[in-house]
């Protein structure tokens, strides 16, 4: 078995070899990436914990190192994951793709290189370098997207890297004061600490790149154009693994840096600083239903349903409770899954309809039933219905709040809930249902190759919605490791003080509901098929059917609540406004002068600087 | 000897003259014998001109930061010597008169003799300014640059009436201290317009942006190095790190109101002029923290912002219409602008680490704040200008001579090897921080153990 340092030197050298294969042959460049990407997660299950690398000197007396830890491998079990899935399903999409195919391919080789990193980063900084990485090739793939793209990277980045400098800064000010900067030192440095301030500031600030990464409100406004623009399959990695990383810097400044044992609790166990992160969540759950809600563009409204999910990944991660925890590291999984197979679904229609409108689709259930299948369970999973994996998750989510009492938080969870339940019927009752337009009856169903992954993923979270064990067990080592009461349960059966869950249960009660219902369906007389055309209002006979598909305005009654929101997307453009402005009147006085005025400046600073000092 | 390294090229582009187009080969001749010459001579060596001894005459000092100043000045000419597309006719004669000053700018022992050294070094910086036509952004340069020199020859004869000599070492030990105040601040305001600090700075934009790369390719850098030696030189080994305080407040100043400045403008040069501005402000308030640390990092990133703004410069003035058509100047671009903004693999990253490493140790946290602000406004603009080159329609193709492609890639490339192993940039600004800070090192050397 090889070395973790030598698999990251493959990934980022087998960049430069993908860019090359895929120059000759789109195909061959992709099949590479996949094999690469599959290799590492058979890797990846099969290393052991403990295992320890030394890396590069980051200062004369600051060795970088890698280290596998239970969290680590949990988060890049499920990273490799989707960047293996996603790379099979690149393999026939890159066909279809004009240019850039190249860069695409080796970008990706060189992100999914970073995040093996930033998983198994020992330090601070080593984790830094590595998430930079990572965060740069994922800018280069962003603007290969649509027209909006382009801007959408620039945000995408400038974002990026105000949480990374404030998690840098974090980073040095701890190396300054305590001299180390590994995980485990600097935990045990920080649980010594006297100064409450100090440790408040090193948590929010390591915390502010994770929640930048992971799309958590205030920071969240990159996600709707980073996610609608970037490259359809690219998507499904961005929010499936890319936003993890976010997950992870959360789960290390939460959970690795012992906060429970650093602060006094204020409520049920619940230290102030992650009672403001839970509210964070709430906040960001309110926002991303309310706003995906209101989307038009199916890719931009599951984009503001990641920053939902991201805000309930954190809300399970800050309670730091047994089942909590458990509960938000699960939808972590559950999250990355279904954001595979929804923008893969997503991606194939792009792909043949050339559009992301929804009230411009209309039916294609009839066409590319197989994407249709792939598109329902993975919004199955995403609203939270059992049998699928994505109950699991929130149901500990949900357990968690209401035995902690905290109720408040709990209905914001609930209606979270219930709006994603609104949002994702509007793309399936957009795209999927309804009629077929006219210039889409040649439609093809997606490719075999591309089904393959979608197809499976949809089997994978029924599968672990019926029989959690091996996501559970990992969970398990993961709370073990952090000090955390592991979570209970035997397999199946799911055990907390609320009662237990027992998945196998649910699945029969379902699978029979489901059967009485098939058996009813082949009773019953079939339904009359019509030609689309075939009905009468109003005394009147349609000709026009193409208008009578209800996809524009879906939502418009709830909208109407809201119409005038606040927005922090406009704030965030006035403060990019602002800097303008401010750069116009530093223009505008130094620079663009005569150099007569230049003598005024020159004048002023001897006035100054006599005036200041004698 | 060392004189040497001033006569040849003055004496070249002398006897050229007449000879015009010529003079673009001769050269990289002249850069190569030049250092060549160099490695021949010992380090911490004193050379007293006309036979007169310390004080009373004219000294070349090499000691360590001189050293490794002229190896990098000079390899910066030899780079821009080797791309002679960008050298219009004649200019290589400026050229080589510019090389000429510059190195007895970064040798001279004496005051007098660095301001006369220091205005040839404007003189023929306002004339390759005036390439392209750009008349107007030579002469903002020329006034305020004249003005600059005659505070700085008004700091000579401040430091002549408080000592009663001109020489480094001489005003070093002897200077009366109620003068030390207004020398300081003449000589500030002197460099302070060839070092690019606001609110001194406004004819770097029309200067750098005027289209030719050759003038920010050439004053960015190699000039912009020497000012830095030389501001180095005079604030922290002659004044011992007197007024460095002053200087750092104007550092940060240039550093964030510079990169508000870049990231307004519309024309990629201009952007990057306000860029190299900023760059200069952060080594300056870096180097005037004064510790070891702080002004090897600072040097360091001086080391590596020449090398990105050569490639920047360069290219941003050659290439028309989108990376798509040239990809391999594309790429060296966008290393050059990811080394920067310091992401991880490129040298940058090591600098601005370094930087925030040693500000921290002297408990500073005002640098690094300011610092990372200013690194996400660089990034905006910075990542946005790369996009837009690699990723906008224009067709419009020209095809770049392939030396200019080779040279910025192998620069490129030097960027990323910079990144991994940082040990030979290291080992520069080591030696010229030694050089810097060893005061009674450099007196000693001068005045031969007085």
């Amino acid at each position: 078995m090889i070395s973790i340092t030598n698999l990251i030197l493959v990934f980022l050298f087998g960049s430069l070899i993908s860019y090359l294969l895929t120059k000759a042959n789109k195909v061959l460049g992709s099949i590479f990436n996949f094999l690469l990407t599959a290799y590492a997660l058979y890797f990846l299950w099969n290393i052991e914990v403990g295992r320890s690398e030394k890396l590069f000197n980051i200062f004369s007396n600051v060795q970088g190192s890698l280290t596998v830890t239970n969290l680590g491998k949990f988060f890049s079990l499920v990273s490799f994951l989707v960047l293996a899935f996603v790379a099979f399903f690149v393999i026939d999409w890159i066909r279809f793709k004009p240019r850039s195919y190249a860069a695409f391919n080796a970008f990706y080789l060189l992100m999914a290189g970073g995040s093996l990193g930033v998983f198994f980063a020992n330090d601070l900084i080593t984790l830094y370098v590595f998430w930079e990485i990572a965060v740069l090739a994922s800018f280069l793939i962003i603007p290969m997207g649509d027209e909006s793209s382009k801007k959408a990277a620039v945000t995408y980045a400038v974002m990026s890297a105000l949480g990374s400098y404030m998690y840098l800064f974090a980073a040095f000010s701890i190396l300054n004061r305590y001299g180390v900067i590994s995980f485990k030192e600097v935990s045990i440095n920080l649980l010594n600490e006297a100064s409450i301030g100090y440790k408040w500031f090193v948590i929010l600030f390591i915390a502010a790149a994770g929640i930048v990464k992971s799309g958590i409100f205030p920071l969240h406004t990159w996600l709707r154009k980073a996610y609608g623009g970037s490259p359809d399959a690219f998507t499904a990695a961005f929010s499936g693994q890319l936003s993890k990383l976010g997950s992870y810097v959360l789960a290390i400044s939460l959970a690795v840096f012992p906060t429970v044992k650093m602060f006094s609790p204020l409520y049920q166990g619940v230290p102030t600083l992650n009672y403001i992160l839970i509210w964070l969540g709430n906040i960001s759950i309110i926002l991303g239903t309310f706003m995906a809600i209101r989307q038009n563009d199916m890719k931009q409204l599951i984009a503001y349903s990641s920053v939902a999910n991201g805000g309930y990944i954190l809300v399970g991660l800050a309670t730091l409770d047994s089942i909590g925890f458990a509960g938000g590291l699960f939808h972590v999984f559950n999250h990355a899954i279904i954001s595979v197979m929804v923008f893969l679904s997503f991606a194939v229609v792009i792909l043949r309809t050339g559009t992301s409108k929804i009230d411009e689709m209309g039916g294609l259930i009839w066409r590319m039933p197989m994407t249709f299948v792939t598109y329902l369970v993975g919004i199955i999973s995403l609203a939270g219905i059992p049998p699928t994996s994505g109950f699991i998750s929130k149901w500990m989510i949900f357990n968690t709040l209401v035995r902690h009492g905290m109720f408040v938080t709990a209905a914001i969870a609930f209606i979270g809930s219930v709006g994603s339940f609104l949002y994702v019927f509007r793309p399936l009752a957009g795209v999927f249902l309804g009629q077929l337009k006219k210039k889409h009856y040649d439609l093809k169903e997606a490719s075999i190759i591309m089904l393959i992954p979608m197809l499976l993923m949809v089997a994978l979270t029924v599968l672990l919605g019926v029989y959690p064990k091996p996501i559970l067990d990992l969970i398990v080592s993961v709370e073990t490791e952090l000090g955390i009461k592991p979570l209970e349960h035997a397999g199946t059966i799911i055990k907390t003080p609320l009662g237990s869950w027992n998945t196998i249960t649910v699945f029969i009660m379902f699978a029979v509901g489901f059967i009485i219902a098939f058996i009813l369906y082949l009773l019953f007389p079939k339904a009359k098929k019509v030609e689309l055309t075939n009905q009468y209002t109003g005394g009147e006979f349609l000709y026009n059917y193409d208008l009578y598909h209800y996809a524009t305005g879906f939502y418009r009654f709830i909208e109407r609540l809201y119409d005038k929101h606040p927005s922090f997307e406009k704030l965030y453009e006035m403060i990019g406004v602002f800097f303008k402005s401010i750069g116009d009147f530093v223009t505008g006085l130094i620079y663009k002068p005569s150099p007569s005025g230049y003598i005024f400046w020159i004048s002023i600073v001897i006035l100054i600087l006599y005036w200041v000092r004698w | 000897m060392t004189a040497l390294l001033i006569a040849i090229p003055l004496l070249t582009a002398f006897l050229f003259v007449p000879f015009k187009e010529k003079a673009k080969f001769i050269l990289p001749i002249i850069v190569l014998i030049n250092i060549v010459l160099l490695f021949n001579l010992s380090i911490n060596s004193v050379e007293a001109m006309g036979g007169w001894k310390a004080p009373f005459g004219i000294v070349l000092v090499l000691d360590s930061a001189s050293f490794y100043t002229l190896l990098v000045v000079n390899i910066i000419f030899l780079i821009i010597s080797l791309i002679p597309q960008i050298t219009e006719n004649g200019f290589s004669i400026l050229l080589l008169i510019l090389l000429a000053s510059t190195n007895g700018l970064i040798l001279t022992g004496d005051i007098f003799n660095s301001f006369v050294f220091l205005e040839i070094t404007a003189a023929a910086a306002y004339i390759i300014a005036s390439l392209k036509k750009n008349y107007y952004g030579a002469y903002k340069y020329l006034i305020v640059g004249s003005i600059a020199g005659g505070f700085y020859l008004l700091g000579a004869i401040y430091s002549y009436v408080g000592t009663g000599s001109l020489n480094f070492a001489d005003i070093s030990l002897n200077l009366n201290s109620s003068f030390l105040p207004f020398v300081s601040l003449m000589l500030f305001i002197g460099l302070a317009v060839e070092t690019k600090i606001l609110p001194l700075a406004g004819w770097v934009p029309d200067v750098y942006a005027s289209g030719s790369p050759l003038t920010p390719a050439i004053l960015g850098t190699g000039v912009t190095f020497t000012m830095m030696y030389l501001l180095g030189r005079i604030f922290i080994t002659i004044f011992n790190g007197y007024f460095l305080d002053v200087l750092y407040i104007f550092g940060l100043l240039t550093l964030i109101l510079a990169e508000i400045a870049a990231f307004r403008q519309e024309k990629l040069l201009k952007a990057l002029a306000f860029s190299s501005i900023a760059q200069a402000g952060l080594v300056l308030s870096t180097i005037s923290l004064n510790t070891y640390d702080a002004i090897k990092a600072g040097y360091f990133h001086l080391l590596n912002d020449a090398t990105a703004k050569i490639i920047l410069f360069v290219i941003a003035a050659t290439v028309v219409g989108n990376f798509m058509k040239n990809k391999t100047a594309g790429i060296s671009f966008s290393i050059a602008s990811f080394s920067l903004i310091g992401f991880p693999i490129f040298a940058g990253f090591r600098s601005k680490l370094l930087i925030l490493q040693s500000s921290f140790e002297k408990g500073d946290y005002l640098l690094p704040t300011v610092l990372l602000f200013s690194t996400i406004i660089e990034a905006a603009y910075l990542l946005k200008w790369n996009v837009r080159l690699w990723h906008n329609e224009n067709e419009e193709t020209k095809q770049i001579p392939w030396n200019i492609v080779l040279i910025t890639l192998i620069l490129a490339l030097l960027i990323i090897f910079i990144g991994i192993f940082p040990d030979l940039y290291l080992k520069v600004s080591e030696n010229i921080t030694d050089g810097l800070m060893n005061y009674k090192a450099y007196v000693t050397t001068v005045l031969g153990g007085m």
